[in-house]
């Protein structure tokens, strides 16, 4: 593996909160009707940082992989080693290379969860159109990473993986370090399934594949899935009523003034306590607009003193000062995620820490009339970091070729993955846009999404507080997440969890068993 | 003659057994002996010998002094499970003692103390944690309806200060005491009830109190199942991860992981199998000297009758 930047921290599910660009408003505003986003235009940020993307830097064939480690070097070895990379690859040249369907089936794996599995029924009738005859065996299952580990071990990998190694896939580095996944470079110049004449890469959410591949340049080992934001929801109607502003329209000052006056009406936040990290959709963000891009790149590169900055300790005061003023609903430190979003959809407080997933999972729930709009985190007045930054994932790292019985057949369903019929699905039942340029499908933005798609045109392609040591090296992150529900309470001092970090990064730079990783630029916005 | 006989009835019915505790009990403890020497992701066969690194750098963790990786604030909440165990065994045993004596609707009393035994763990602690659920939940909203805002805790907080712990952790141990308490009734009310009803009635005759009978006749006779039972509070205690789990939401909880959370995280998230091994193999010896010590010092003369 090689060495680059991706994102900070995995979120809580363990997807990967990974940057994007302005192409993003693009997707989501492609959709018609009226509630539709602003017209997207290349932002200046996209402007400056479009480039071509330079991996794989060799010919395709044997030089997109190491040979040795396919386990079907036959089929592998079909790949024309003479191809060059950006050249279109038609669908009819590709199915001559994939030849005849096996005589045995492929496989899917994947975790089912809240985006349910019908998206996968879909893919399987595109597959058995395209290819008749063709079998597919899948298994979708809550738990999948546990439940395939077996399998792993014994080195029968599946032929196409979602979120499966590791929870909830977070651990698909190790994956690609232990040889269970096949690199989808030739994929990229692959006609795209149902867009006429463009490679599969052309069609990608710009920033999507580099956002997903955690840092790692040498190869395109994995594939995005789906994008969110993550900031602050409000009560619309609420903030409306008593002209209070939208919190990213003020300073972090005046904002924490605007929580005294709501607090004296109602509360204002509740917070997933079960799940404290929820609040890190506040703090990291804010963390990150004081202390600016280079002090989460140094945290990246385990530079020696990066977690001792006082920016970053300003920005965890101030999310403990909430917790200290008491404008917290009562009980919240009990509840799970779902539980907190209940008392805000029902108007108990002001504000939620959330991500734009908020408004679809809380849909059968949320009383009828109730408007959410969804705002950044505040800049505070000195900040470093870009103002009006977004924190959100572009790409979340969940889909991998296996290294199995059947790569290019793997590839064959990641195109599939990324075709019309599965986008319309997603963005019209799940309510959550797959990374490619088109992903709205003609779907309607909400009130909440349309908000959030505001500030992605204000965000100009910055998308802060994305880091990845917490993916590189979990033990770094450990006591973060551990201390989380102490941080908030102010239980433990800025100073304190700082130190403690710094500690364990200490660690992992002695540590020489320990791979290391490097961010080769330091950016926060991010283009394909 | 006889003896070879007699095996040729007996090996058929062991063997079955036999095999299956090799194959599922004991390979893979010594298995995970094993893997506790080498350095392994778990997701593939590439394994790196390591010797005895693991043990060393979970003796490190261990006596760091400050506690950093969590593992004593871990190993003290399995010690509070383990009170909250004697506890559960010590109500365990007088009620086992109450049924014995039939009281009126002993049986439905037996049944309902049993019942929580065939709910598995997770069910029960779904069960539990919409019950203290703080918005909607049966016991905050019946304490809200008496007028007792003030006892509506937020009972699975973990954020909520207690003596010596945090509230949730508090709860994780009442959940157990509901869920073990019925099991430790069954198996005091099975000894007590093949104590000879002769020997408790001799010492009533010559004046001795129910009470005082109980403790020093029927308590000195059942020792065997007291131990046994201490035993399995510690294998149980040791072996805690289901309950915290579940009512956490599977998320790593400073203040109510165990140590097996940790040995948790560090396989299914830090991909480090073999230390985690090195844990559970470090769980097997101490639980090893805790049964040795038990039977050592806990141990009376066998009582025979």
């Amino acid at each position: 593996m090689s060495t680059k930047r991706l994102s900070r921290r995995d979120f809580l599910k363990a997807v990967g909160v990974t940057a994007g660009s302005g192409a993003f408003v693009a997707a989501l505003s492609a959709c018609g009707g009226q509630q539709v986003a602003q017209a997207p235009q290349p932002t200046e940020a996209q402007k400056a940082e479009a480039k071509p993307t330079e991996a794989p830097k060799e010919a395709a064939g044997r030089a997109y992989f190491d040979f040795d480690k396919m386990v079907n070097k036959d089929e592998w070895g079909r790949l024309p080693t003479d191809h060059k990379k950006g050249t279109l690859i038609s669908q009819a040249d590709w199915y001559k290379l994939l030849g005849d369907p096996p005589t045995e089936p492929i496989v899917m794996v994947g975790f089912n969860g809240g985006w349910g599995t019908k998206w996968v029924d879909i893919m399987l009738e595109q597959l058995k159109k395209e290819h008749p005859g063709l079998e597919v065996k899948t298994d979708f299952d809550p738990r999948i990473w546990e439940k395939m580990k077996p399998s792993l071990v014994a080195g029968e990998v599946p032929d196409w993986m979602y979120a499966t190694l590791g929870g909830w896939g977070g651990q698909w580095m190790q994956g690609v370090t232990d040889g269970l996944v096949a690199p989808g470079d030739f994929l990229l110049d692959l006609e795209a399934y149902g867009f006429s004449g463009q490679r599969v890469e052309e069609i990608m959410f710009p920033g999507s594949l580099k956002a997903a591949n955690g840092g790692l340049t040498d190869h395109q080992w994995t594939f995005p899935m789906s994008q969110y934001m993550l900031g602050i929801y409000y009560n619309t109607d609420l903030f409306e009523a008593n002209n209070w502003p939208s919190p990213d329209t003020i300073t972090w000052e005046e904002f924490m003034d605007l929580q005294k006056q709501i607090a004296e009406k109602i509360k204002p936040w509740t917070y997933a306590g079960k799940y404290p990290g929820y609040m890190d959709n506040v703090m990291s963000p804010l963390m990150y607009k004081k202390a600016g891009q280079q002090a989460y790149c140094d945290l990246d590169n385990l530079v020696a003193g990066a977690f001792n900055n006082p920016d970053l300790a300003w920005g965890i005061e101030q999310v403990q000062t909430i917790f200290k003023n008491d404008w917290i609903y009562q009980g919240s430190e009990a509840m799970t995620h779902t539980e907190s979003q209940q008392i805000f959809v029902d108007g108990k407080c002001a504000m939620i820490p959330n991500g734009s997933w908020l408004e679809n999972e809380q849909r059968e729930t949320t009383p009828q009339g109730f408007r959410m709009s969804y705002s950044g985190v505040p800049a505070p007045k000195d900040g470093k970091g870009f103002k009006n930054a977004i924190y959100a994932s572009i790409g979340s790292a969940d889909l991998q070729i296996g290294n199995g019985k059947h790569p290019l057949w793997g590839m064959e369903i990641m195109r599939i993955f990324y075709s019309p019929a599965v986008a319309k699905l997603w963005a019209g039942d799940i309510g959550t846009p797959i990374p490619i340029k088109d992903a709205m499908q003609g779907a309607k933005a909400s009130d909440a999404l349309q908000s959030a798609l505001d500030r992605l045109v204000k965000a100009d392609g910055h998308y802060g507080a994305i880091s990845h040591y917490g993916q590189w090296y979990p033990t770094i992150s450990k006591p973060w997440s551990d201390n989380m529900g102490d941080i908030l309470w102010g239980k433990i001092a800025p100073n304190d969890i700082l130190a403690q970090l710094e500690r364990a990064a200490d660690e992992v730079r002695k540590d020489a068993t320990i791979e290391k990783h490097e961010l080769t630029e330091c950016t926060d916005v991010l283009s394909q | 003659m006889l003896r070879r006989e007699k095996w040729k009835i007996i090996i058929p019915f062991i063997v079955p057994g036999l095999i299956l505790f090799t194959v599922f009990t004991m390979y893979p403890s010594l298995r995970g002996i094993y893997v506790s020497l080498f350095k392994w992701s778990g997701m593939s066969q590439n394994m790196t010998y390591i010797g005895l690194d693991n043990f060393a750098k979970l003796f490190r963790e261990l006596t760091d002094p400050m506690d950093f990786y969590n593992l004593r604030t871990y190993l003290s909440h399995n010690l509070f499970m383990f009170a909250w165990s004697l506890l559960t065994m010590f109500l365990g045993l007088i009620i086992a003692a109450i049924i014995n004596n039939k009281p009126f609707a002993h049986n439905v009393f037996r049944v309902t103390f049993f019942f929580p035994n065939v709910l598995a763990l997770p069910a029960i602690a779904v069960l539990w944690s919409m019950t203290l659920n703080p918005s909607f939940g049966l016991v905050n909203t019946a304490l809200n309806s008496l007028g007792l805002q003030n006892l509506a805790l937020p009972w699975m907080s973990l954020q909520y200060d207690f003596p010596l712990f945090k509230l949730g952790l508090y709860t994780v141990g009442f959940i157990g005491f509901w869920a073990g308490v019925g099991w430790y009734m069954i198996l005091f009310l099975a000894a007590i009830q093949n104590v000879p009803i002769e020997l408790i009635e001799a010492a009533i005759i010559d004046g001795a109190s129910r009470a005082r009978a109980f403790w020093t006749v029927t308590v000195p006779l059942i020792w065997e199942t007291v131990r046994t039972v201490l035993v399995f509070a510690v294998i149980g205690v040791l072996g805690s991860f289901a309950l915290p789990f579940v009512l956490f939401e599977r998320q790593p909880q400073k203040h109510s992981d165990m140590i097996l959370n940790y040995y948790y995280w560090q396989a299914f998230v830090n991909n480090n199998w073999g230390y985690s091994a090195a844990i559970v193999v470090g769980i097997f010896i101490v639980t090893l000297a805790a049964s040795i010590i038990s039977y050592r010092f806990f141990g009376r003369e066998t009582v025979q009758y």
